[in-house]
C-alpha cells in the first residue's frame, strides 16, 4: 500500500517542495496550507505521517497538533515538526505535546526525506 | 555530484522560483498591514504581520537569499517584541520598519533581474537591533531617501514570470508563461476579425444555414474573447496594496496627517495595464498629498478634520474600468490656475481669461505647469502631470479632474479593461475610411450644411445653444498624402470629442458605424505617424487606419 503522507505549511514556496521531496520517493501527498484545512484532511483520509509547520494562520501547527494527539485514533501518528530558528520555545513545547520530530528550516531536501523514513521504519 | 546532491539542487532552484512569487504577495500584503498597525496596534494584528515576517524569513532561508533572510528575522524579533508589549508603536520605530521593507522589496527585485538579493542592510539591522534593546531611535537618517524607494518603478512585466494568479487549489490551476496569453490573445483577435467577415458574407448572402452558423460562431468567439481576456485580468488590489506605504512615507515627510482609503480593489484589471499604472498613481498620490491637501493649520481654520482622507477606488463600467483618486483637501482654484499659466508665458492675460474654469484647471496637465509655491521633495522632481496624462493616453485611458474649491480634487482615470481590442467608430472622409477609439467619442451628430457658422475665432457649431469650436478632419494631413477631400456637399456629421476639458466638433463625410477590431501596430518601417495609433483590417478585408484623436488635432 502507498505511504501517504500530509504536508501542512501555510508558505505555499516550501509546501511544494516538501510535496515534490515526498512525491519523488513515491510517497503520496495531501497538501494542507493550515491546521483548519489539515484537520479535515485527517478526518477524510488515513495517513501515515504528517509533516506540520508550527507558524500558520486560523489554525497553527501547536494547536493542530494537540488536537490530534487529544483522539485516540492518532496518537500514535507520527509527527514532524518544521521550525525555525528563532522559535526554540515552541519546538520544546511541542515535542512536551506529543511531535514526534522535529527539523529546523531550513534543511535540504534529502534530509527531511531521510527523517520521514527513518520515522516511517 | 550524487543523486541527493541532484535532487536537493533541483529541488531548491524550484524553490527560489516559487519564492519570488511568494515572496511579492507576502510583501504585497505588508504595505496594508503595517499601515494599519501605525494608526490602530492590535495583537491579532501583530501576530499577522509576525507571521508573514516568519514565512517570508523561512522561505529566503531555503532559497538561500541571507540578506533577505536576515533582515526578516530582525523584523520578525520586533514584531514579536510588539506583540509580547516589551516595544511600543513609535513613527521613528515604524520608519525604520518600513525601511526595512523597502529593502526587501528592494532586494526581492534585484533577485528577479538576476542579481543575487545581496545589499548592505547592516545600518538597517543595526537600528532594529538598538529598538530591540529598546533603546530610543532617533529621527531616520534619511527618510527623503526612503520616499525615494517608495517610488520604486515596479519591475518590467515579462521579467516577472513568477507573479501569476495565486493559485488556489494547488490541483486545479497550471502556470502558462505571459508570452503564450499574448499569443492566445492575438489569435482572438485574428478570429474576431474573421468572425467579422463572415457576419458580413453572411449578411449579404442571406442564405438560413450560413446565417445561423455564423451566428453561433460569432457567440463563441466572444464568450472566447471574455475567457481568454479574463485571464490576463487580476484584482487591482495588487496594485492599490503598494500604495498605503508609499502614502505613508510621503504624509510623515510632509508632516501631513493622511488616511489612505483603498475601494473596489477586486476590479479586475489587465496586468499589464495595473502594471503600467504605477508610476501614475503615485505621481498622482504624491500631487494630493504635496499640493491637493492644505497644510494641517489650514484644516483646522476652515473647520476640517486635522486628519485628512486620499480615497483611491477602482470601478468596472461596462468594458472599461475608472480609477479616482479623491482628496479632502483644498480644491484647484481656476483663477490661480489662469495666473500661474499667464506667469509662464503659456497664455496672454486676454487668453487665460477666455478660458472656462473647466479648460484653465484642464491646463495643470500642460507640460511644465507646476501651481505649488515651493519646489518640494515630494513633488518638485519637475515632472508634471503632463507625464501622467501621457502615460494614462498611451494605455488608451483619460484623465479627467473634478473640483470644489474647500472640498477636495477628484482624478478621474478611466482606462479599458484590456488592451488589444478596441471599440471604434468608423467614419469616412474623403473616400477613406477612419477608425476613431470609441473612448474619445462624446457623441456623434448630423450637421445641416449652413448649421457651420463662420465666427472670430473660427468656425463653430451651436449644440445645445454651446458654441463648438469645429474642426475638418479632412484638413489634417497624415504625411503629405492629407486625409482626401471632401466634396463640398450637402449634410456632414460630426463628432463631439473632448480634449483637455473642453467639447470640439470633428466633421466627417459619413458615419459608417461602430466595430470592434483589433489593433495593429503600424510595420516597423513606417515608423511612428504621429496622429495614427495603429491599424485594423476591417470585415470586408480592407485595411483602415486607427486614428489618435489627439495627435491629429494637434498637429
Amino acid at each position: 500500500m502507498t505511504t501517504t503522507i500530509l504536508a501542512v505549511d501555510d508558505s505555499t514556496s516550501v509546501l511544494k517542495m516538501v510535496e515534490s521531496a515526498l512525491r519523488f520517493k513515491g510517497y503520496a501527498v495531501v497538501a494542507a496550507a493550515d491546521g483548519v484545512e489539515a484537520l479535515e484532511a485527517l478526518e477524510r483520509d488515513l495517513f501515515d505521517l504528517v509533516v506540520l509547520d508550527i507558524n500558520m494562520p486560523r489554525m497553527d501547527g501547536l494547536s493542530l497538533l494537540k488536537t490530534v494527539r487529544e483522539r485516540p485514533e492518532w496518537a500514535s501518528l507520527p509527527i514532524l515538526m518544521l521550525t525555525t530558528e528563532g522559535q526554540e520555545a515552541d519546538r520544546d513545547r511541542a515535542l512536551a505535546m506529543g511531535a514526534t520530530d522535529y527539523m529546523v528550516k531550513p534543511f535540504k531536501p534529502t534530509l527531511l526525506l531521510e527523517r520521514v523514513a527513518a520515522l516511517l521504519s | 555530484m550524487n543523486e541527493a546532491d541532484d535532487l536537493d539542487a533541483l529541488l531548491l532552484a524550484q524553490m527560489r522560483e516559487d519564492f519570488l512569487a511568494e515572496s511579492q504577495e507576502i510583501l504585497d500584503r505588508l504595505g496594508p498591514l503595517l499601515v494599519q498597525l501605525e494608526q490602530e496596534p492590535d495583537a491579532g494584528l501583530l501576530n499577522t504581520i509576525f507571521r508573514e515576517v516568519h514565512t517570508l524569513k523561512g522561505t529566503a532561508g531555503f532559497a538561500g537569499f541571507e540578506s533577505v533572510r536576515l533582515l526578516a528575522h530582525k523584523l520578525e524579533d520586533v514584531f514579536g517584541a510588539l506583540r509580547d508589549e516589551q516595544l511600543a508603536v513609535t513613527p521613528e520605530l515604524m520608519d525604520t520598519v518600513f525601511a526595512g521593507v523597502q529593502s526587501l522589496t528592494s532586494m526581492r527585485e534585484d533577485v528577479l533581474r538576476g542579481g543575487t538579493g545581496e545589499m548592505d542592510i547592516e545600518p538597517l539591522v543595526a537600528r532594529l537591533e538598538a529598538a530591540l534593546r529598546g533603546e530610543v531611535l532617533a529621527p531616520a537618517p534619511s527618510p527623503a531617501s526612503q520616499a525615494e524607494q517608495g517610488a520604486i518603478p515596479p519591475p518590467a512585466s515579462q521579467a516577472e514570470p513568477g507573479a501569476a494568479p495565486v493559485p488556489s487549489a494547488v490541483e486545479s490551476t497550471l502556470r502558462v508563461g505571459l508570452e503564450t496569453l499574448d499569443t492566445m490573445m492575438e489569435l482572438v483577435g485574428e478570429l474576431i476579425t474573421a468572425r467579422n467577415a463572415l457576419l458580413t458574407i453572411a449578411e449579404r448572402l442571406q442564405d438560413e444555414p450560413l446565417t445561423s452558423t455564423a451566428s453561433a460562431i460569432s457567440r463563441l468567439t466572444r464568450e472566447l474573447q471574455t475567457t481568454v481576456t479574463g485571464i490576463r485580468l487580476v484584482p487591482v488590489e495588487r496594485l492599490f496594496n503598494r500604495f498605503p506605504g508609499v502614502v505613508r512615507n510621503m504624509a510623515r515627510q510632509r508632516g501631513k496627517q493622511v488616511r489612505l482609503v483603498i475601494e473596489g480593489g477586486d476590479t479586475p484589471l489587465d496586468r499589464a495595464i495595473s502594471e503600467q499604472m504605477y508610476d501614475p498613481l503615485v505621481h498622482l498620490l504624491r500631487n494630493a498629498v504635496d499640493h491637493g491637501l492644505e497644510p494641517t493649520v489650514d484644516r483646522r481654520r476652515a473647520g476640517k478634520p486635522e486628519e485628512s482622507t486620499i480615497r483611491l477606488s477602482a470601478e468596472r463600467r461596462g468594458d472599461d474600468v475608472i480609477l479616482r483618486i479623491a482628496d479632502d483637501g483644498g480644491g484647484i482654484d481656476p483663477e490661480r490656475v489662469r495666473r500661474v499659466a499667464v506667469e509662464r508665458g503659456l497664455y496672454s492675460a486676454e487668453e487665460a481669461t477666455a478660458l472656462s474654469d473647466e479648460q484653465a484647471i484642464h491646463l495643470i496637465f500642460t507640460s511644465g505647469f507646476s501651481t505649488a509655491a515651493t519646489v518640494t521633495d515630494v513633488s518638485g522632481r519637475g515632472v508634471g502631470l503632463d507625464v501622467v496624462k501621457q502615460n494614462v493616453h498611451r494605455l488608451r485611458g483619460s484623465v479627467s479632474i473634478e473640483t470644489a474649491i474647500g472640498q477636495g480634487t477628484t482624478f478621474v482615470i478611466k482606462l479599458p479593461l484590456t488592451l488589444a481590442i478596441l471599440q471604434v467608430q468608423l467614419v469616412r472622409v474623403g473616400g477613406y475610411t477612419y477608425a476613431l477609439p470609441l473612448h474619445v467619442v462624446r457623441e456623434t451628430l448630423q450637421i445641416a450644411p449652413d448649421a457651420i457658422q463662420t465666427m472670430q475665432q473660427g468656425e463653430v457649431l451651436f449644440v445645445r445653444d454651446v458654441a463648438l469650436p469645429v474642426r475638418r478632419l479632412s484638413d489634417f494631413g497624415i504625411r503629405n498624402s492629407g486625409f482626401g477631400t471632401s466634396p463640398q456637399s450637402e449634410i456632414r456629421n460630426g463628432i463631439v470629442v473632448r480634449r483637455a476639458g473642453r467639447d470640439e466638433v470633428l466633421v466627417v463625410d459619413e458615419l459608417v458605424g461602430k466595430q470592434q477590431v483589433v489593433i495593429k501596430p503600424l510595420s516597423p518601417y513606417l515608423g511612428t505617424v504621429r496622429g495614427v495609433e495603429g491599424s485594423a483590417v476591417l470585415p470586408d478585408g480592407s485595411v483602415t487606419l486607427i486614428l489618435d484623436v489627439e495627435g491629429v488635432l494637434t498637429n
